[in-house]
């Protein structure tokens, strides 16, 4: 039988640190997917799955049993990921900057490299909640709730996102 | 992938089923890319968790609300302190005396020391006013029918004031000052106040 979230939450705040290693294996691919996706860097994904998971552990004491702990820990890397990556444009001068020294920065690849590159096109605002939908499989309500945004505007930035990556990928709308 | 292909497509049913008959292309376009976009999810790299969990502080922070909790009594734990604290305050009641622990007023009149062997339904009430060029200041109020020249406060002192200790007994009291045989004033400092019918405010006492 699985140990429950929750259980190993209280066993954490008991003062067992091991407990928290559960928790880690549980849903590191999913903040680190996360992380990922909003980032497009291997390194600057990592860093922030790490930070994501210290922030959490942390807070655990703030942590309600009666929530979803993946959705909770999602929360907090969109929170950090969002002061980290406060506007698009900013960075998006940032890499120009760079590029202008030492040539364009592309993502290094992770599968494939043609879906990749086409997400990084998509706007982080509508890319994060496509990937929360339909690679975490979170339900509207909890996109909306890990993104603090209403569900009418969950769904409406996953259709955007969606109908912009098939033109991405195939050339003309859907 | 069967049950994640399973859910994107109910999810794309789900979505179209109020469209007027989405063309079948588009909705198989839209379910390749999707199958598509769920493969690519990416995994944690080797080492990630060993690194997360060689950075973790030493103790999480507890929360407001598990302080509060651990505070709180448990189910079923509540009725000892409960009683406990019920008790305390009825043993308090019955020494001092419910009288004492009526709300006065925030200033003067204020209820002072009693003898040993004073009754518990009598109180003395330190009254005080200023009136810094007054020859005589009395104290009259539903306590002594209003009479004046009973209860003459002492003063003027230093700063002006006048002042009277006087022994009441538990209950509502209104009164005012007479000063000089001639002026009514009232008690700025009292707790409440009630017209008195002839353009003045009574000034409340309750002990």
């Amino acid at each position: 039988m699985e140990i429950s979230d929750a259980t190993l939450v209280e066993q954490c705040l008991g003062g067992r640190k091991d407990a928290f290693a559960g928790l880690v294996r549980r849903y590191q691919d999913a903040v680190y997917n996360l992380a990922y996706r909003w980032t497009g860097d291997r390194d600057a994904a990592a860093d922030l799955a790490q930070e994501t998971f210290i922030r959490a552990y942390r807070n655990l004491g703030s942590f309600r049993a009666d929530r979803s702990f993946r959705n909770w820990v999602l929360a907090i890397c969109a929170n950090l990921a969002r002061n980290r990556f406060r506007s698009e444009k900013r960075r998006q001068r940032a890499q120009e900057a760079h590029a202008e020294l030492y040539g364009p920065v592309e993502p290094a690849p992770l599968g494939d490299s043609t879906l990749d590159h086409a997400l990084t096109r998509i706007p982080e605002k509508l890319r994060v909640p496509l990937v929360l939908k339909h690679v975490e499989g979170l339900s509207y309500e909890e996109v909306a709730g890990v993104l603090g945004i209403g569900v009418s505007a969950a769904k409406m930035r996953v259709k955007r996102a969606r109908d912009q990556l098939v033109v991405l990928l195939e050339g003309t709308p859907p | 992938m069967t049950n994640e292909n399973d859910r994107i497509h109910g999810q794309l049913g789900r979505e179209s089923a109020g469209d007027a008959g989405p063309a079948d292309d588009r909705m198989e376009r839209y379910r390749a890319v999707l199958e598509r976009l769920a493969a690519s999810r990416v995994q944690a790299p080797d080492g990630l968790e060993d690194r997360i969990l060689g950075a973790l502080p030493d103790r999480p922070r507890a929360g407001w609300r598990r302080r509060v909790r651990a505070w709180w009594p448990g189910r079923g734990r509540w009725l000892a302190p409960a009683i406990a604290g019920a008790a305390a305050v009825l043993a308090v009641v019955a020494v001092v005396g419910p009288g004492r622990l009526a709300p006065g007023p925030a200033s003067a009149p204020r209820p002072v020391a009693s003898a040993g062997d004073e009754p518990l339904d009598r109180v003395a009430v330190r009254f005080e006013v200023a009136a810094p060029g007054a020859r005589r200041v009395e104290l009259v109020g539903s306590f002594n029918d209003w009479r004046p020249g009973e209860i003459v406060l002492d003063g003027p002192d230093a700063a002006g004031r006048w002042t009277a200790t006087v022994e009441l007994p538990a209950g509502r009291h209104e009164y005012l000052f007479l000063v000089d045989g001639k002026q009514w004033v009232t008690d700025p400092r009292a707790a409440a106040y009630r017209p008195d019918g002839f353009g003045r405010e009574n000034a409340l006492l309750e002990l």
